[in-house]
């Protein structure tokens, strides 16, 4: 009786466990493409100037945003295979107070190439299954 | 280095906690499926052991899902008998009166060398000596002796002995075994005048001190000799 006990339980929290996960990374990756994408239209909209108070701001809270999941993420996954995505971030912030527009386009697509891979990296998907 | 001494110590405490619960097997028993959960629940456990970069949750995870999928399916072995010969599979006769059945040999995968090793590890050094033997699901082999060669029993020669009875252990390493009094219906009061009667001062002087239920008591002393001592106890 206490085995079953026991595992009734261990299955209430594996459940519970995979499910929570599985809302954290479908709400992260959406928020993170969404995000990016914002980032991705301001700096388009600013091809001028992206050392802008606007620019700036748009990736601050993409950069927040990141800083704030990441630790969360890193119980789901290994940190080695999200480790490029934080160097993208250092790049892009570099290339905005350099005012480098090619370089920016170029992280923020990797930042947005990366919310596309977590979804075959975390959670739940059946091409990764098998 | 502490991340990685604090995940050994979870990750032991949880495989401790893993096999207690898939029961007390001796790995020798082990049927196909408990071993295979054996098998991988080693390995897993080491995964997020020795890399930091791994997650706790992926040797954790993997671990208790195997928990309960081993409970799923030691519940099914119970259940059905179907079941168990898909997963199990069946005892096998490899000797019979007609002696070795090759073909029940070759299905096993056993050679005969493989068959006599397991015979001499049930004392059977001769096969003429064998009406039965069996594979069992575990992969041990059960020994049936001729009639003629098997140990005469008390019932054969008709004589009568005394009931059976287990051997408790009242004291260990100078432990009082409190719920094995009981069992016999004694109380640690019990032990007072054995230990007096003995010149025992202190019960952590005694390394072991058991009794069957002929009231027969087996007692050592640490660094001295054991004794044998008589005691009477309630019926």
């Amino acid at each position: 009786m206490k085995r079953t006990i026991s595992i009734i339980i261990l299955t209430i929290i594996l459940i519970s466990f995979a499910t929570f996960e599985e809302l954290f990374i479908q709400n992260f990756i959406s928020t993170l493409k969404n995000k990016a994408e914002q980032v991705s239209i301001v700096i388009n909209k600013n091809e001028e100037n992206i050392n802008t108070e606007e620019v700036l701001k748009s990736v601050d809270n993409l950069k927040v945003f990141w800083e704030d999941s990441k630790s969360t993420i890193c119980y789901f996954t290994n940190y080695e295979k999200i480790k490029s995505i934080d160097e993208s971030f250092v790049k892009l912030s570099t290339s905005i107070k350099h005012n480098d527009m090619s370089l920016a386009s170029e992280n923020i697509a990797v930042i947005k190439d990366y919310s596309e891979f977590f979804k075959y990296l975390m959670g739940f998907n059946l091409n990764t299954l098998f | 280095m502490i991340t990685l001494i604090i995940r050994s110590i979870i990750v032991y405490c949880i495989v401790l906690f893993a096999v207690r619960i898939m029961g007390k097997r001796q790995i020798g028993d082990l049927q196909p499926f408990e071993l295979v959960a054996t098998l991988i629940i080693a390995d897993l456990a080491c995964i997020p052991m020795s890399d930091s970069t791994i997650p706790i949750a992926f040797g954790i995870v993997p671990l208790l899902t195997l928990v309960i999928l081993h409970h799923l399916f030691t519940l099914l072995n119970r259940k059905s008998i179907n079941f168990r010969k898909l997963i199990n599979g069946k005892p096998v006769i490899v000797i019979d009166k007609n002696g070795i059945n090759y073909s029940a040999l070759k299905k096993l995968n056993m050679t005969l060398n493989d068959l006599t090793e397991g015979l001499r590890g049930c004392q059977c050094f001769n096969i003429s000596d064998v009406a039965y033997a069996i594979v069992e699901t575990n992969g041990n082999i059960s020994v049936m002796l001729k009639s003629n060669i098997q140990p005469v029993s008390n019932e054969n020669l008709k004589i009568k002995v005394e009931e059976e009875s287990i051997t408790l252990i009242l004291v260990n390493d100078g432990k009082i075994i409190k719920e094995n009094f009981c069992y016999f219906g004694l109380d640690e009061n019990f032990l007072q005048p054995i230990l007096k009667q003995e010149n025992i001062k202190n019960i952590k002087d005694v390394l072991i001190l058991t009794i069957d239920k002929q009231g027969e008591i087996f007692l050592q002393e640490k660094n001295k000799s054991c004794k044998t001592l008589k005691a009477g106890i309630p019926k």
